[in-house]
């Protein structure tokens, strides 16, 4: 017996005490830590440094320093008002269409949930220029389609909605942004246990008391999340703004820094002073953001996905299948129709009679006009390189993140979220002042703008990869390696393999976001390195409706294309979870 | 009762300490497996016991320590070697199961041996004298993933074997299959272990499969080795209340020492019984102290028999009747006693009986609190 004593004898002895200090932060995740945090570092340091400038305006980096434009920003507090009042009335409405949308689609018996699914999804990757450039042509006050026929029809002068107003910009931003408040809230809903609700039903509480007293303070957490991440894609939205609020002067501090970009001499300090406080007020929303999520994990996310119960509505069914219809039709069929229509035109007079129509004008966007024709070029040598980039960045750092434990890994992660807290246009000058600096002469090459792209899109890939690779059981790979494969070996024949969904997905997705990108583009791609994005925009100020629908049509089409391309090959199930950024961190 | 192990050994761990994120999940252990035998880690989710395994494995690396295969170093600390898993040449069956769900079962099991060179009709030759040992044989141009679980289990251990490896690891390779099942795969996998004749290491949580398969068991308890031995040892001589509750469990008598000197059977009080012990220690402290009785153990009886000791008057207070056999809650002097009998003679509520507890089978246990004191003194 006395040998069994001499193991515990070693145990209780002395244990080594090296080990408490022994381990330190992994080379490999040192490194990813400054490749992920350098691009964002060095942008914000000029932005900071240009903010408190007080010498010549256009001196990158300042050498001057003060407070002078800092304190200029309280002469536009109707800027930042602006911003606050549409992203918080963005956010409302988005979610409150957003838990709608997502209960009607889970958790009640109205027919049609399977197409709505994938419809209701749809409006968010087409871009933001879709719903501004379309709701500017149904809404203005002058000469909106919408107020003019109503006009013919009641006999009253209009205009009877106005899409330049504060609330016309609030109803389009919040349309185009609901369905991420529908994946998120509706991904919660699926994974909600329905015991819960069962239990309520079992005492005796009638069905809207359950769904009012259990369901919803359920999904709390997963709507509050929700509304905070819209909140701050809201805070940083500009093409929307840009184009409905044009008119009518109505600045957000988004399109203020443009303008303040634009003007002659350009004020580079005061932008960046918006800039920062623009920053100050999403990271504390993506803060808050964080937090939210944290709290969710305890109460909806079991781990396990239910088939939950759906109510079944009754005479509420027939208004509840509207609420579907009426969202599809005025954030899907009646913008890309009226683009569509106003595409064929030969003139900037729509008519809507065929006869008069005419494919011209997508000729001219695409083939006779060399901007527009590189414009699309570039974008899609843009998404390609992207999605790659991208998604094998994003894959290594899921990977790293969620396989290799020790130090460091919980600081990578939010690096990584980083970009989130970086409303894109202030992202974008940033980035081109950094590049403006760097040696090796890179502005007026596509290669910044792919930098830019890869950096801002990183959080959205990553989020993507990381769902996927949380999914993927650790001991396929392991037992790669014990059976004699090497690390590089075992990735390529087993977790290459297991993950090319997922990757698939990642790739589309970075693709898509980057043919729709506006607000990083109009600052990175300059003259020679057209883009879509800023192309639209630029082609709306001076082509004629007619030509930039084309152009608008053409980039919807290319993302339409890549999303059915990818339910296709992908096997269409998991991409409607991973595709728009869900709810994990 | 010697428990050294004479042959050298296999494979040997060497004060090793684990763990990650600032966790330590094991904490300087020492463990030594002969060539050819099977050892078994077994203890309740947490205790370190897959830990020492993925770190013998390769898959982590340890703190500090040594660890010894056939005689090479794979991984010391203090002269920086660490081989990668892939130059171990173990092979790893997991909890679950890790067959690879995009290939078939040909290519999964193929895969190590691939590694190897193998090729051609040599390889397939290889892989389906694997797949005919776990009875797997017509499945092997299949989809992994149209596998039951048990399918799944029994590829996994062909893949294992099919390897050739210097040892086998197991991570709880039985936990995700039902039942009758489990038993079913228990007994397989001796077969297997004895006519390949590998090394193996073993992590369970269930006893039952510990018991059943291994040469040796070494109970852990939060990153440590509580207790080690052959199984029968530990069943029938638990050192700690620890070991005593997780292997078949045991009725704890807690009471102080009465009587104790060189060569003469410990005594202790138990309520008002005088409760003859067995003690695996040379001496024993004074004051409080639990002694350990499996329910199996104690014999009940209508009748006293003079030449018994340890025999009290007693009274059944419950009688719960499982089938297979019987279990009893039994009042006597020391209070109150579980015990496991077969239906055969069955006593009924309320009868009045004799209690005999057999001095062999209670057996006093390492006062915790001084186990820290007793390891170093030993």
């Amino acid at each position: 017996m006395e040998q069994d004593h001499g193991a515990i004898a070693l145990a209780a002895g002395a244990p080594p005490r090296r080990w408490k200090f022994g381990l330190g932060i992994r080379p490999e995740v040192a490194i990813l830590c400054v490749v992920v945090a350098a691009p964002l570092a060095f942008p914000l340091l000029l932005i900071v440094q240009s903010a408190f400038n007080v010498g010549d305006p256009e001196d990158i980096p300042a050498t001057q320093f003060g407070f002078d434009h800092i304190i200029e920003v309280a002469d536009h507090l109707d800027w930042i008002g602006h911003t606050l009042a549409v992203s918080a009335g963005g956010t409302i409405l988005a979610t409150l269409i957003g838990v709608v949308l997502a209960w009607i689609l889970h958790r009640t018996t109205v027919p049609g949930s399977r197409l709505f699914e994938i419809l209701v999804t749809v409006p968010y990757p087409l871009g933001p220029l879709v719903g501004a450039l379309a709701w500017n042509t149904l809404g203005s006050p002058q000469g909106g389609l919408i107020n003019k026929i109503l006009s013919a029809v009641t006999g009253l002068s209009g205009p009877f909605i106005d899409t330049s107003s504060m609330a016309g910009i609030i109803f389009v931003m919040a349309i185009f942004e609901a369905p991420v408040a529908v994946l998120m809230i509706g991904a919660a809903m699926q994974r909600m246990d329905p015991s819960l609700e069962e239990c309520s039903s079992v005492m005796g509480a009638p069905t809207l008391r359950t769904a009012l007293r259990i369901t919803l303070p359920l999904m709390l957490p997963a709507i509050l999340s929700a509304a905070l991440f819209l909140f701050t894609s809201m805070m940083g939205s500009f093409a929307i703004p840009a184009i409905l609020g044009a008119n009518s002067r109505f600045y957000v501090v988004t399109t203020a820094i443009f303008i303040l970009f634009q003007g002659y001499p350009p004020n580079y300090p005061l932008a960046s002073a918006l800039g920062i406080l623009l920053i100050l007020i999403t990271a504390l929303a993506v803060l808050l953001y964080s937090r939210a999520l944290r709290g969710r994990s305890y109460v909806v996310v079991s781990g396990k996905s239910y088939r939950p119960r759906r109510i079944n509505m009754r005479g509420w069914t027939p208004l509840l299948f509207g609420f579907e219809i009426l969202y599809i039709l005025v954030a899907l069929v009646l913008p890309l129709g009226v683009l569509i229509i106003a595409s064929l035109q030969t003139s900037s007079v729509l008519s809507l009679s065929p006869a008069n129509w005419t494919l011209q004008n997508f000729k001219y966007v695409i083939v006779d006009f060399p901007t527009t024709r590189t414009a699309i070029e570039n974008s899609l040598m843009l998404g390609v390189g992207t999605g790659t980039i991208g998604m094998v960045l994003a894959a290594v750092l899921a990977l790293v993140v969620h396989r290799s434990g020790g130090r460091g890994i919980g600081l990578l992660e939010q690096l990584i979220m980083l970009p989130q807290s970086f409303p894109r246009l202030i992202f974008g000058f940033g980035f081109l002042w950094m590049v403006l600096i760097l040696p090796g002469h890179l502005y007026g090459t596509l290669i910044p703008v792919l930098l830019g792209y890869v950096v801002a899109f990183m959080p959205l890939a990553y989020r993507s990869m990381a769902g996927v690779v949380v999914q993927l059981d650790a001991s396929l790979a392991e037992a790669a390696r014990l059976y004699g494969a090497g690390r590089i070996r075992a990735a390529w024949t087993i977790t290459v393999p297991l993950l090319r969904g997922g990757l698939l997905v990642t790739w589309t997705l970075l693709f898509m976001v980057s043919i729709g990108e506006v607000s990083a583009s109009i600052f990175l791609a300059g003259s020679g390195t057209q883009v879509l994005g800023p192309a639209i925009l630029n082609f709306w100020e001076s082509g004629g409706l007619p030509h930039v629908s084309a152009l608008v049509v053409t980039q919807s089409l290319i993302v339409l294309l890549a999303m059915v391309l990818v339910r296709k090959v992908g096997g269409g199930r998991n991409d409607g979870e991973t595709a728009v950024p869900k709810g994990t961190p | 009762m010697d428990t050294m192990i004479h042959a050298e050994p296999f494979i040997e761990v060497r004060n090793l300490v684990a763990g990650y994120g600032g966790k330590i999940a094991v904490k300087g252990l020492s463990l030594q497996v002969a060539p050819g035998s099977h050892l078994s880690l077994l203890g309740p989710s947490g205790c370190g016991k897959s830990t020492v395994l993925r770190n013998i494995a390769g898959l982590e690396t340890p703190l500090q320590g040594e660890i010894i295969i056939d005689g090479q170093t794979v991984f010391s600390a203090s002269r920086r070697i660490n081989l990668p898993p892939e130059k171990r040449r173990l092979s790893m069956v997991f909890q679950s199961y890790a067959i690879w769900p995009h290939m078939t079962v040909m290519e999964n099991v193929a895969y190590g041996l691939r590694m190897q060179k193998l090729r051609g009709t040599d390889l397939r030759q290889r892989v389906a004298q694997a797949l005919d040992s776990v009875g797997m044989g017509e499945f092997i141009d299949r989809p992994a993933t149209s596998l039951s679980g048990g399918q799944q289990q029994r590829v996994a251990l062909a893949r294992a074997y099919a390897f050739r490896p210097k040892a086998v690891l197991l991570d709880e390779p039985l936990s995700n299959l039902d039942a009758r099942l489990r038993v079913r795969m228990r007994t397989e996998l001796k077969d297997l272990q004895q006519r390949f004749g590998l090394t193996t290491i073993y992590v369970t949580h269930d006893q039952e499969e510990a018991m059943a398969l291994s040469d040796r068991v070494i109970i852990m308890r939060e990153g440590e080795i509580e207790q080690e031995g052959a199984p029968l040892e530990i069943y029938d001589r638990p050192q700690t209340r620890f070991v005593a509750d997780f292997i078949g469990g045991a009725n704890i008598l807690t009471g102080t020492v009465a009587a104790t000197a060189s060569g003469q059977p410990t005594i202790v009080q138990i309520g008002r019984a005088m409760l003859t012990c067995t003690t695996p220690r040379a001496a024993c402290i004074a004051g409080p102290q639990s002694v350990a009785v499996r329910p199996v153990y104690p014999q009940m009886a209508r009748t006293e028999r003079a030449e018994l000791v340890n025999q009290w008057p007693a009274q059944v207070k419950r009688r719960a009747l499982l089938g297979d056999l019987v279990v009893y809650t039994v009042e006597w002097p020391g209070g109150t006693l579980n015990i496991h009998a077969f239906p055969t003679d069955l006593f009924d509520e309320g009868e009045a009986i004799w209690l005999h507890i057999p001095p062999s089978r209670a057996v006093l246990l390492r006062n915790v609190a001084t186990a820290g004191v007793a390891g170093v003194a030993a």
